[in-house]
């Protein structure tokens, strides 16, 4: 363009100078026809159609001005908006990993997760031994499998003294990685050679993540040897990252064949245990890959054809079970067991859902009150010849571009809150769930931002656009009287917040006091630095095949010396042996009975363990009358039990039940008239299972383990404040005193008990931070809006005071007027929440889903927080100076 | 050294104005000018603030089109045709310019 206005200009000096001008004037003359070229340009830049983006552009830039204009609104909406897509982000990066996303390996559709499924205990997926893996190989072509592999977890001890280091890992068949679907980022897999002989092959794959934090990714570690429990091992290839773990709760760093399991599992060799021949091991979890042309539907029939075959040829003592399958691919949660989550992302989802409502709430009405104050600005502009559309749009960018920001921050929130789920425990126990942000996280974040922009920005859009010139020029301020008639719709945002935080604060308040109160019942022992190790003697012998050899358990003698040398462990303060440890999920009862008069018997079902003599004192089991074991307890002698006192006064009521007799049902002859027992002392009650919260005060019997030897028991430790024996610790001193007995694996007694009520927990977790967080929002929101409002009437009430209004008098009708709203949210959240608190009485414990005192506790704490949200600014309102104010005019 | 005086060329005008004088010859911006002025024996004055941005319009809606070419004097310049659309353009406006001038002429020459 600019050549072809130069060629004008020249053109039009030539014709000058023929007409006889000097170039200089001629040129001249030729510039002032032609005018200033600066506007043509413009001109014909208005006319490229280019005027949308121009305007846009020009309607951010007026919007950033226009929000650093206003830093109250801005420094309030962008939090907010910031927490509320953040939250939204983590929920989804959460509820995409999964519940949404299929497993990062190759063709996920046709893997499947194989289960064994105990009749007893449906809900509970059990895994399989060796051998009945074996099986399931040897069927999977007819099953209508391509291939199948078993996994189990372990954890190793990787490197030399002194920089050993504990990993988590897993021992796999040979098929593993090529059944998950993933490749190897450096080297190989493993080969169907190192699946065959045992301790042959001292091979081991590493995780990308493992590699590169402790070898720093070094590429010539593969063809290198490492350490596993003191034994080299060479590293034959690396996995991505990615690479799934098949069971959500385990997230394996090193893979070993299956085949090496007596290097990387040593106290199974200790002990002899056959870990891939007993029928009886069951610890291996199964995956396999549908063959081709193969439906989920058809493989399921063929496993259950071959599950009853099985289960028919190899009963168990525990009853029935069969085989299951699920798909893997799509989500892990198909598996049973994890039934818990959706449930719990569902709980989230509307958590997440209300927090961001609450907060696009709170910025259309910081956005509304503005508009509000800009009304005089937008009558202007509208005079001006702005056109409605033209104002809405500038509203409703404004309101795009304050969500950007948020979003922004919100990203950032969701980075970090991404990372630190597992301690806030909403992922605790799910190490094998990797939640991060990636393109589809971010994408449902940026969309979420716009979706926020525009929920904030319509309504004070719509408002912006009806700016009457006529009306708004004429600059009446806003007063107390008009603002209640005319500006209602900022007051029902004010009152939707507080109801939408009310619903979520009372669900939290319920949450929370079911949590107090599964903590409140009373236990009958102790819990505090309370550990439970599982000891086995070294040859461990397979109950399901009785016809081996069959080393008679150890002695009373043998199972106390081992007792005793852990009591003399530094930091060990009691211990004792029990064979059921509190909330284990295993129980024992049998049936009980009582001579009545007249020789009739009355039958009483009553639970059990199988104590040694100082299970009470370490446990701090408290002695209600008679004695506890002692060593005068013998095989030979006369059977006794302690007994609680449930149990005593069922059968004894009134008197007292030490010397008393009862006959125990004998499994040998189930009709005979049982085996007679003698109370010889009365225990305080005690609630020792998984489900102590419904198991009520239960008619328990303890038996002398001197009396009924097993072969298996649980050592429960009593450890000091400053510190308990470590496993490995323990593990010195009972081999020591007994070298036929080792520890198999030790817990804490505290969180067996908190992962009983893991669903309550995370829930009460969730609630309260959410909870929280609506409730800051609507406190945030209650405050900028009654202090905008005011700081724009200051005149108003500089005005009331200078005729005679006092500064109590203002601070009430600044509050009062914030009131309305508050109660009246608050009344339409107590609603909803009854409503809605129905549904959450599956997660309740000891409090109704309507119980008064939350409801009134929260609603009030609530209205009293929103009511002192709006008196900090009426505080800052009756200071004004009446003079100040009216000179300012 | 006084110009000829002019009159600016009548709003709405222009356009028929540029495609008579692109139906003769392709021409660039200059040249049109320079022959509306002797088309109209001196008496229209082009206003060059119109006559681009006039170009430019008629070019978006399809009339006219340009392309750069060589003057006699071997200068570079825009040189603007007429399309087939621009050739139907201009008669319709043509017509529509002559009924609306000879309905002008009716009314003044009314008694």
């Amino acid at each position: 363009m600019d050549e072809e206005f130069r060629f004008h200009i020249e053109m039009e000096t030539e014709k000058n100078i023929r007409k006889g001008h000097d170039p200089v004037e001629a040129r001249r003359r030729a510039l002032v026809a032609f005018g200033g070229t600066e506007r043509y340009r413009e001109e014909a830049r208005e006319r490229r159609r280019l005027p949308l983006v121009e305007d846009v552009w020009r309607d951010i830039r007026h919007a950033g001005r226009a929000l650093r204009r206003t830093p109250g609104v801005t420094l309030v909406a962008v939090p907010t908006l910031a927490l509320a897509i953040g939250a939204t982000t983590v929920l989804f990066s959460f509820a995409d990993a999964l519940l949404l996303r299929p497993l990062p390996v190759r063709d996920p559709g046709r893997l499947v997760g194989i289960y064994h499924v105990s009749s007893k205990d449906p809900r509970d997926p059990g895994s399989f031994s060796y051998p009945d893996f074996l099986d399931i190989r040897d069927a999977e072509r007819s099953a209508g499998l391509r291939q199948v592999a078993v996994y189990a977890g372990m954890e190793v001890q990787l490197g030399d003294a002194p920089g050993v280091v504990q990993v988590e890992g897993a021992i796999v068949s040979g098929s593993y990685f090529s059944v998950l679907g993933v490749r190897p980022l450096l080297g190989r897999t493993f080969l169907p050679e190192e699946d065959r002989t045992p301790g042959a092959h001292p091979v081991v794959i590493l995780s990308e993540a493992l590699w590169a934090s402790r070898f720093s990714a070094d590429p010539s570690l593969v063809g290198g040897q490492i350490t596993l429990d003191g034994r080299p091992f060479t590293v034959v290839g690396v996995v991505p990252r990615s690479t799934p773990s098949p069971d959500i709760h385990a997230d394996p760093q090193l893979w070993v064949p299956v085949m090496m399991h007596e290097v990387v599992l040593p106290y199974l060799r200790a002990e002899g245990l056959d870990l891939l021949g007993s029928r009886s091991t069951q610890w291996f979890g199964v995956i396999g890959r549908l063959g081709p042309g193969m439906t989920f539907g058809r493989v399921r029939s063929a496993l259950d054809v071959l599950s009853r075959r099985e289960a028919e040829e190899y009963p168990q003592i525990d009853g029935a079970w069969s085989i299951a399958m699920a798909p893997l691919g799509g989500t892990r949660t198909g598996a049973p067991g994890t039934s818990n989550l959706p449930r719990l992302t569902a709980l989230m989802a509307v958590v997440v859902g209300m927090v961001l409502l609450l907060a696009c709430a709170n910025v259309a009405n910081l956005l509304l009150a503005r508009a509000v104050v800009r009304r005089h600005e937008m009558a202007v502009r509208a005079a001006l010849g702005a056109g409605r559309a033209r104002l809405a749009r500038q509203t409703l960018t404004e309101a795009l571009l304050l969500a950007a920001v948020g979003g922004a921050g919100g990203i950032l929130l969701a980075a970090w809150g991404t990372s630190v789920l597992p301690s806030l425990g909403l992922a605790s126990g799910l190490p094998g769930l990797h939640v991060g942000l990636d393109g589809r996280v971010l994408g449902v974040a940026l969309l979420t931002t716009f979706a926020v922009g525009l929920a904030c920005g319509v309504v004070p859009s719509l408002r912006a656009s009806t700016a009457d010139a006529a009306r708004g020029g004429t600059g009446s301020p806003p007063t107390w009287s008009g603002g209640r008639a005319r500006f209602p719709l900022h007051r029902s945002l004010v009152a939707f917040q507080v109801a939408v935080s009310l619903v979520l604060l009372i669900g939290a308040g319920l949450a929370l006091r079911t949590l107090w109160n599964l903590y409140a019942i009373p236990l009958g022992f102790d819990t505090t630095n309370l550990r439970v190790a599982e000891v086995h003697p070294t040859s461990f012998v397979d109950p399901g095949f009785p016809e081996f050899d069959s080393p008679s358990a150890p002695s009373a003698g043998e199972w106390s010396r081992v007792v005793e040398s852990v009591r003399t462990l530094p930091g060990v303060r009691g211990a004792a042996l029990a064979s059921i440890a509190p909330f284990s999920s295993r129980s024992m009862a049998n049936d009980f009975f009582r001579e009545g008069e007249g020789g009739s018997r009355e039958r009483f079902n009553v639970a059990m363990n199988v104590v040694s003599g100082g299970y009470f004192g370490t446990m701090g089991i408290g002695l209600v009358a008679g004695r506890t074991f002692t060593a005068a307890d013998v095989p030979g002698g006369l059977l006794v039990a302690v007994v609680n006192e449930a149990l005593a006064s069922r059968i004894w009521p009134g008197g007292s039940a030490v010397g008393k007799r009862i006959w125990m049902r004998d499994f040998h002859s189930p009709d005979g008239p049982g085996i007679p027992i003698e109370v010889v002392g009365v225990v305080s009650n005690g609630r020792y299972y998984r489900t102590w919260r419904n198991a009520g005060e239960r008619p328990f019997a303890f038996l002398p383990l001197s009396q009924h030897p097993e072969r298996t028991m649980l050592l429960h430790v009593r450890g000091a404040a400053s510190g308990i024996p470590t496993a490995a610790e323990l593990r010195r001193a009972v081999t020591s005193a007994d070298p036929t007995l080792t520890i198999v694996s030790m817990a804490s007694v505290t969180r067996a008990r908190a992962q009983a009520v893991t669903l309550q927990r995370t829930s009460a977790k969730l609630l309260t931070l959410f909870g929280m967080l609506a409730g800051l929002i609507a406190v945030i929101g209650i405050y900028g809006v009654v202090s905008f409002t005011v700081s724009r009437r200051s005149r108003e009430i500089g005005v009331r005071m200078a005729l005679g209004s006092r500064p109590r008098d203002v601070r009430q009708r600044v509050v009062a007027g914030s009131a309305l709203p508050i109660l009246v949210g608050a009344a339409v959240g107590w609603l909803v929440a009854l409503a809605l608190s129905m549904h959450l009485s599956s997660l309740l414990y000891g409090v109704s889903p309507r119980d008064p005192t939350t409801f009134a506790v929260v609603g009030a704490a609530l209205v009293a927080v929103g009511l002192l949200a709006s008196l900090v600014p009426a505080r800052r309102a009756s200071r004004v100076d009446p003079l100040t104010v009216l000179r300012a005019e | 050294m006084a110009e000829p005086a002019g009159s600016d060329v009548l709003r709405g005008t222009l356009d028929l104005l540029i495609l008579k004088t692109l139906s003769l010859e392709p021409m660039h911006g200059w040249g049109i000018s320079q022959r509306i002025q002797e088309l109209s024996r001196g008496l229209l004055d082009v206003n060059q603030g119109s006559l681009y941005p006039a170009l430019q319009r008629l070019e978006h809606r399809g009339w006219i089109t340009s392309r750069w070419g060589t003057t006699e004097n071997n200068r570079k310049a825009r040189y603007y045709s007429l399309t087939a659309r621009g050739q139907q353009g201009l008669t319709h406006e043509a017509e529509d310019w002559r009924r609306y001038a000879g309905a002008v002429g009716w009314i003044l020459e009314a008694t």
